[in-house]
């Protein structure tokens, strides 16, 4: 049984790197559940589960690699429950676009991430755990040790969610690029 | 746009989305973590589920194994008796091994293994409440051989004559039929728990848990 030393050493040790890692979950909680409450039980959730999966974290890997898949296994399983009860029909006004403009405008930058949000609530939850941990500049082999498929599954469907994301996303684009969204 | 365009600018969304949850504080939360996780382990809706359905199959199967060794000469009561203890065994089996299974997850494996023995826990979940339901009417017609029987002798073959075990049945039956076309007319209402029940009932909490076991299985598959 380990002292209460040895406990708070633990937490401490974990605050850090959750601290320093923070931003996984943020972004996995906003991509997976872009309503504002439910998103911050999500957060909430997600930090939770670390926590409580913490133990068996081995120290050999890395902690980003386990963190991804803690938070992606927590936001899957969570949006799969608000779905079942039906939560999930969530306006888009008030969804990832809207979400994201509460920050202040700087340029295109926003309507693109915001047409980016957009996508990702489109694709299904695997694809879009995939497409987040390529934003995340994973490489194909630590995206195939998070998700559990081969190196070639990754690149197969990541070249798929790109070209759907070029089909899907020029009629926006053009209307970024005219001013007119 | 290209997605690997976006790639710098996601990575700058991490300060933006913080201060869109203003509440939290992460060090202030997890320094609670530890206390907050106990009790939520506690009272988790699932678990507390599960262990009720551990403890009333538990219950329900020794009565009933108890009843039916009294009564194993007697057709008509050992009849209805091992249907009702079968199903309390099923309850027991079912719920016990769940909590297990969830007890061995370990949400730091592969998403997808991981996600797969969820779908899985899921679909048999589902498909073990369906069962249950649709087989109700013949369980409610067991029941009210055996509880009167069985509390104080109360033999209802001979007080009300088989034609009213038959009509229990029969009633049983009326309520199921009604049930399934209030669920599949989405007449359940509003609340969370007629909802569930109109779903597992009529089927599409299993159809829906095993969409998702198949776009696993879809997902997994190469090219």
């Amino acid at each position: 049984m380990k002292s209460a030393s040895a406990t708070e050493r633990d937490q401490q040790e974990f605050e850090a790197r959750l601290e320093a890692h923070r931003g996984i979950v943020f972004k996995f909680a906003n991509a997976y559940c872009p309503a504002g409450d439910e998103r911050d039980d999500l957060v909430q959730e997600i930090c939770l589960q670390l926590w409580r999966s913490y133990p068996g974290y081995d120290r050999e890997r890395r902690f980003s690699t386990w963190m991804y898949r803690v938070a992606l296994n927590t936001a899957i399983s969570f949006a799969r429950a608000a779905r079942t009860r039906g939560l999930r029909a969530v306006p888009l006004e008030t969804s990832a676009a809207a979400a994201l403009a509460e920050a202040p405008l700087a340029d295109r930058t926003d309507e693109r991430l915001a047409a980016l949000q957009e996508f990702l609530q489109r694709l299904g939850d695997l694809d879009r755990a995939l497409v987040l941990l390529h934003l995340e500049d994973r490489s194909y082999r630590e995206i195939a040790e998070v998700l559990g498929i081969t190196e070639s599954n990754v690149g197969t469907r990541l070249s798929r969610c790109k070209d759907r994301m070029r089909q899907e996303l020029a009629p926006q684009e053009r209307e970024i690029a005219d001013g007119t969204r | 746009m290209e997605l690997d365009e976006l790639k710098s600018l996601w990575q700058q969304t991490d300060r933006r989305l913080e201060a869109m949850v203003p509440a939290l504080r992460l060090q202030e939360r997890l320094a609670r973590a530890g206390a907050l996780d106990r009790a939520r382990a506690k009272n988790r809706f699932t678990h507390v589920v599960l262990w009720y359905e551990v403890a009333f199959g538990a219950v329900a199967a020794l009565l009933g194994g108890s009843y039916l060794a009294d009564n194993l000469g007697e057709l008509r009561f050992a009849a209805p008796v091992a249907l009702l203890h079968l199903a309390a065994i099923l309850t027991l089996g079912l719920a016990a091994w769940q909590l297990v299974e969830l007890g061995r997850i370990d949400y730091g494996g592969p998403v997808l293994g991981i996600q797969r023995r969820l779908a899985n826990l899921a679909v048999v979940r589902a498909s073990g409440i369906r069962w249950l339901l649709l087989a109700s009417p013949l369980l409610w017609a067991a029941l009210v051989v055996v509880v009167p029987h069985g509390l104080i002798g109360l033999d209802v073959y001979r007080a009300f004559g088989i034609a009213w075990v038959g009509g229990n049945f029969l009633v049983g039956l009326a309520v199921l039929v009604a049930g399934l076309w209030a669920g599949r007319s989405a007449r359940f209402g509003s609340s969370r728990l007629w909802r569930g029940l109109g779903d597992d009932l009529t089927g599409r909490r299993l159809a829906a848990a095993s969409g998702a076991l198949d776009d696993l299985a879809e997902f997994e598959r190469e090219g």
